[in-house]
């Protein structure tokens, strides 16, 4: 299975190939009409003919612009699967450590607080039973 | 969050709230929560330096002689020693002088002149004073200060922390003594899943910097949040660093440790306070302590051994 920064590299890649091919064909076809060579043509100015050079790099361009879309579409299916993974392994994570705390006995030794992932930055502070603070001096 | 103890007792002493709670209370609970009350009492009534009839008075009256001792004072004078030893000084019974020279000589509610911004607090001060090593004495029953006055505040709370931790063994499935701020949290608390315990915000700027899961264990602030004054005009605080006799912990607004032992849950935050912002990373690492700390600029910074307490941090 590609990872996303494998993934993401290709896209920036690809990204580039349009862009280059299309400067490629505009080359050519500069490079065409100031042909010393070219037999001058009427015709050509209101009849265009395809150039072949030309089609061939319109279609590479065409196929690496659908090549980019399924690779944009690729990269966002494995962002979205990740984050629900994550989202999955730490209420997994968290469930387990609540489990494991009610099996133990009331009054056996308890075990140690399971180590819990520190919450999503904005979080609200959890309830708590109780604060230590500096000596609260009446 | 509410919740409903089975026994609850609050009542003042060492000048603090304290407050005990049982959880599932066995049938002899009352009798242990009044046993735990006792405790804190007796260590409040021979510890204190504010009654000028209390066993450590007398004792302070004239430190460079032996005197009879209540098995309390004994005790503190025995752990203090071994903390004084264990953190090369930095723990130091003896700057209780410069407090008194400070007016913090009476109850803190009636020292006077405010507090100051902590955000002043940022530059070392003073010079190394000599001080000499302190040599106590102790038999069974009586005590000798080696010839200084000395303050117990740096470990008395502790000490009645762990006295009544004692007395409140087998009382229910989770204990919970809170002696102003310094607790023993014993058991799984209330909902099996570890008792919650928040870290104040010396900032004040929220409630919380920290919340905490805690089993078996005590837990202990060192902050000059409250206790700061000055002292013609100059900013002081209640932790001095007996190495200059000047207020430390440059840098540090708070210091937090988690300890199975309150009395050293007590002695470890303040001396890692005493170490500065710059210092107090390295030496909890190197002496492997559950610790938190806030700067004075607000950052909260955790060793390594705290983490996995922790189940919440504030960010900001």
């Amino acid at each position: 299975m590609t990872d996303l920064p494998t993934a993401g590299r290709r896209v920036a890649a690809l990204a580039f190939i349009p862009g280059s091919v299309a400067a490629f064909g505009t080359a050519l076809v500069w490079a065409s009409s100031h042909d010393p060579l070219a037999t001058a043509s009427t015709s050509s100015a209101t009849t265009p003919s395809v150039d072949p050079a030309l089609a061939a790099a319109q279609a590479k361009v065409d196929e690496a612009q659908q090549r980019l879309e399924q690779l944009r579409s690729e990269v966002e299916g494995q962002a979205s699967a990740a984050a629900s993974a994550a989202s999955a392994s730490a209420s997994a994570a968290q469930a387990q450590a609540q489990a494991q705390a009610k099996a133990a006995a009331p009054a056996a030794k308890a075990p140690a607080p399971k180590a819990a992932a520190p919450k999503a930055a904005a979080a609200p502070a959890p309830p708590v039973q109780t604060t230590t603070t500096a000596s609260r001096k009446r | 969050m509410t919740v409903a103890y089975g026994v609850e007792l609050s009542f003042v002493s060492m000048g603090s709230d304290v407050t005990i709670r049982v959880v599932d209370p066995a049938p002899e609970a009352e009798a242990a929560t009044t046993r735990a009350r006792e405790a804190i009492e007796e260590v409040a009534r021979h510890l204190t330096r504010f009654d000028p009839h209390s066993a450590l008075s007398l004792a302070n009256a004239e430190p460079d002689r032996w005197h009879d001792a209540p098995s309390v004072l004994v005790g503190a004078i025995t752990e203090s020693f071994a903390a004084h030893l264990l953190t090369d000084g930095l723990f130091d019974p003896r700057v209780g002088g410069t407090l008194e020279a400070w007016g913090y000589d009476r109850d803190y509610a009636e020292v006077t002149a405010g507090p100051w911004a902590l955000g002043i607090h940022r530059a070392r001060r003073g010079t190394p004073v000599e001080r000499g090593q302190w040599r106590p004495g102790v038999t069974r029953d009586q005590v000798h200060l080696g010839g200084s006055r000395i303050d117990l505040g740096g470990i008395g709370k502790g000490l009645a922390v762990r006295h009544a931790m004692q007395a409140l063994a087998g009382a229910g499935s989770s204990i919970l003594v809170d002696a102003g701020g310094d607790e023993y949290l014993g058991g799984p608390g209330p909902d099996g899943t570890g008792w919650k315990v928040g870290v104040e915000d010396p900032l004040e700027l929220v409630e919380h910097v920290l919340v905490l899961a805690v089993v078996d264990l005590a837990v202990a602030t060192s902050s000059i949040a409250r206790q700061r004054w000055t002292v013609a005009g100059v900013p002081v605080h209640h932790l001095v660093d007996p190495r200059t006799q000047t207020p430390g912990g440059a840098g540090l607004a708070a210091v937090t440790v988690l300890h199975p032992d309150p009395a050293w849950a007590e002695v470890w935050s303040k001396t890692l306070y005493l170490c500065g912002a710059d210092d107090i990373a390295a030496y909890a690492a190197d002496r492997d302590l559950a610790a938190a700390w806030v700067t004075v600029d607000g950052t909260v910074l955790c060793s390594e051994r705290i983490r996995p307490h922790v189940i919440w941090q504030v960010t900001r």
